[in-house]
């Protein structure tokens, strides 16, 4: 993708201290995180805060990033770590700040679960749209959200999240073959 | 790319085909309405596939661009290499003394507002002392002293209002909008900064005073001396002394606070470009002092905390073994530990001010 390509070359001008790439990242990932980290915590302020950290953290260590064609990826991966270790903190202020043992929720919800929205589908298969969404556990969200929403490959979505690649894979793919039958015209 | 042999599935994991069922392609891009004139008969695979789509629509957040846009200007600010003079900010909802006697000036300073409250109003009063103001109007920064032996450094569309004589015991000035104020020691007689509800308590030491009215988080970066940063209570609120005391951090040069006002959390890092310390004593100067050859890593590390005055942790033991050969300069404080940890083989985090160091030991 076009997208990538220019991450890749921004990212390279930004570790040797062009402030100009640099902002250009920022610029282009800031919602993109946004988007990411509100799905762990509905606390705006927190994943803000976080995506500072992250930012002014790479800006700090620049020059021993290593390069990378996967901006995005690296990005959205040391948010996810950051608000897990940060929520976790905030959890327990006594809690060992090395120590993220606890899980991180993923607290994305589709929006015809909460929301009436018209999607063209009979009334016995909308009820059943909501029994298949209803099913996906927190992490399945997550992967179904990387897959769609950051375009995340397999591969990637599997070093995200440490889990192995077929699981990855056959999730994406159960998904679909459920939510198909929903359909009906 | 071969659409007409396209199942449902591979249309939903199509980049291409998603971008046009989220209709995020620029409207002159008509590639599918035309790939569907010429398959009519794909076109409930492919409405099967949007179905899908829809039904895995996320809920997002809203946020305004503009917000957006202020924080990534934020972010870009934050990490301007500018000199300290403007580096330093102070929001309106933080307490800020100096740390040397930290526990003993946070309460009396408290009690001091709480007994006469009326010294904070004395700003509209104007009572005994003649008071002295001054509004920067110019484009570059004013510079103004003051009979103590402080100065003041006021920022553009600033105003500074001070007693044309400070009393006995306090020192005060009421500050609108950014300053920089180098104040002159006096234990005796503390300084105290009051803007927009905030009070900063000093005893000497380097430090700017910035407020913006947009801005949500509050940032303290210290140069010189020894501060400390508390969130202000309200006015009608219950003193509670050792709360007080567990919220406070302390600043020492290198680290900077930031405070979040919508979250009222405070956190502690260190400043993203630590400067090297002058040292407080003459000592005998040493000749680069970074050039280390077979140097033990315990022995570097400490040279490094001396320097910067940052605290590293690291396991003893483990480290034993280590040595570091490199001839460091004048890189900064995070190079220089990128480089000594990809010597030992270790990796570093900074977890409140502190520099981490985790590594599986040498040999």
């Amino acid at each position: 993708m076009p997208h990538d390509q220019e991450a890749a070359e921004l990212w390279v001008a930004f570790k040797r201290g062009d402030r100009a790439a640099y902002g250009s990242l920022v610029k282009m990932f800031y919602k993109t995180l946004f988007s990411y980290g509100t799905k762990f915590s509905a606390d705006t302020a927190v994943v803000e805060d976080c995506i500072q950290d992250l930012f002014l953290e790479i800006w700090q260590r620049r020059e021993f990033l290593s390069d990378t064609e996967h901006v995005k990826f690296y990005l959205l991966k040391s948010l996810r770590r950051k608000i897990h270790h940060e929520l976790n903190h905030l959890q327990s202020r006594q809690h060992d700040p090395l120590d993220d043992k606890q899980t991180l929720d993923f607290l994305g919800e589709f929006s015809i679960e909460t929301t009436l929205i018209e999607i063209e589908t009979a009334e016995l298969h909308q009820k059943k749209l909501h029994q298949i969404l209803a099913k996906l556990t927190k992490r399945e969200r997550e992967v179904i959200y990387l897959k769609f929403y950051q375009e995340m490959d397999y591969e990637q979505i599997a070093g995200m999240m440490s889990i192995n690649y077929q699981s990855v894979r056959n999730l994406v793919h159960t998904a679909i073959r459920e939510l198909k039958k929903a359909w009906y015209k | 790319m071969n659409y007409s042999q396209f199942s449902t599935e591979d249309f939903v994991l199509d980049d291409y085909f998603r971008k046009w069922a989220n209709q995020q392609l620029p409207p002159e891009d008509h590639f599918w309405e035309n790939w569907l004139d010429q398959h009519p008969e794909k076109e409930s695979l492919v409405s099967q596939a949007k179905f899908v789509l829809e039904a895995l629509r996320m809920k997002e957040v809203l946020v305004d661009d503009r917000h957006i846009g202020q924080r990534v200007e934020k972010i870009i600010a934050l990490t301007d290499p500018r000199p300290p003079a403007r580096e330093l900010r102070l929001y309106s909802t933080i307490w800020f003394k100096v740390a040397a006697s930290i526990v003993v000036i946070c309460g009396l300073g408290w009690y001091w507002l709480q007994d006469e409250p009326s010294r904070q109003e004395a700003f509209g009063e104007e009572v005994a002392t003649r008071m002295i103001e001054k509004t920067n109007d110019a484009k570059f920064p004013l510079l103004i002293s003051l009979l103590d032996g402080s100065s003041v450094t006021l920022q553009p569309e600033s105003r500074l209002r001070y007693p044309e004589k400070f009393s006995d015991e306090i020192r005060e000035v009421y500050l609108e909008g950014e300053a920089l104020f180098e104040v002159a020691k006096n234990p005796q007689k503390p300084f105290l900064v009051h803007a927009n509800g905030l009070t900063t308590k000093v005893l000497g030491t380097s430090f700017s005073v910035r407020s913006f009215e947009e801005d949500r988080d509050v940032v303290v970066k210290v140069f010189t001396g020894k501060v400390s940063v508390l969130p202000t209570r309200k006015r009608n609120e219950k003193s509670d002394h050792t709360l007080e005391q567990n919220n406070a951090i302390i600043l020492t040069p290198n680290q900077m606070a930031v405070f979040s006002r919508g979250s009222k959390r405070l956190t502690k890092t260190l400043v993203p470009e630590p400067k090297l310390l002058a040292p407080s004593k003459p000592e005998k100067k040493i000749d680069h002092p970074f050039n280390f050859k077979n140097t033990p890593v315990a022995q570097v590390f400490s040279i490094l905390e001396k320097s910067y005055g940052v605290a590293i942790l690291y396991d003893d033991e483990l480290l034993r073994q280590c040595t570091v050969t490199a001839p460091l300069g004048n890189e900064g404080l995070y190079q220089k530990l990128d480089l000594i940890c990809k010597v030992i083989r270790a990796d570093y985090e900074i977890v409140d001010a502190q520099v981490v160091i985790s590594s599986k030991g040498c040999n």
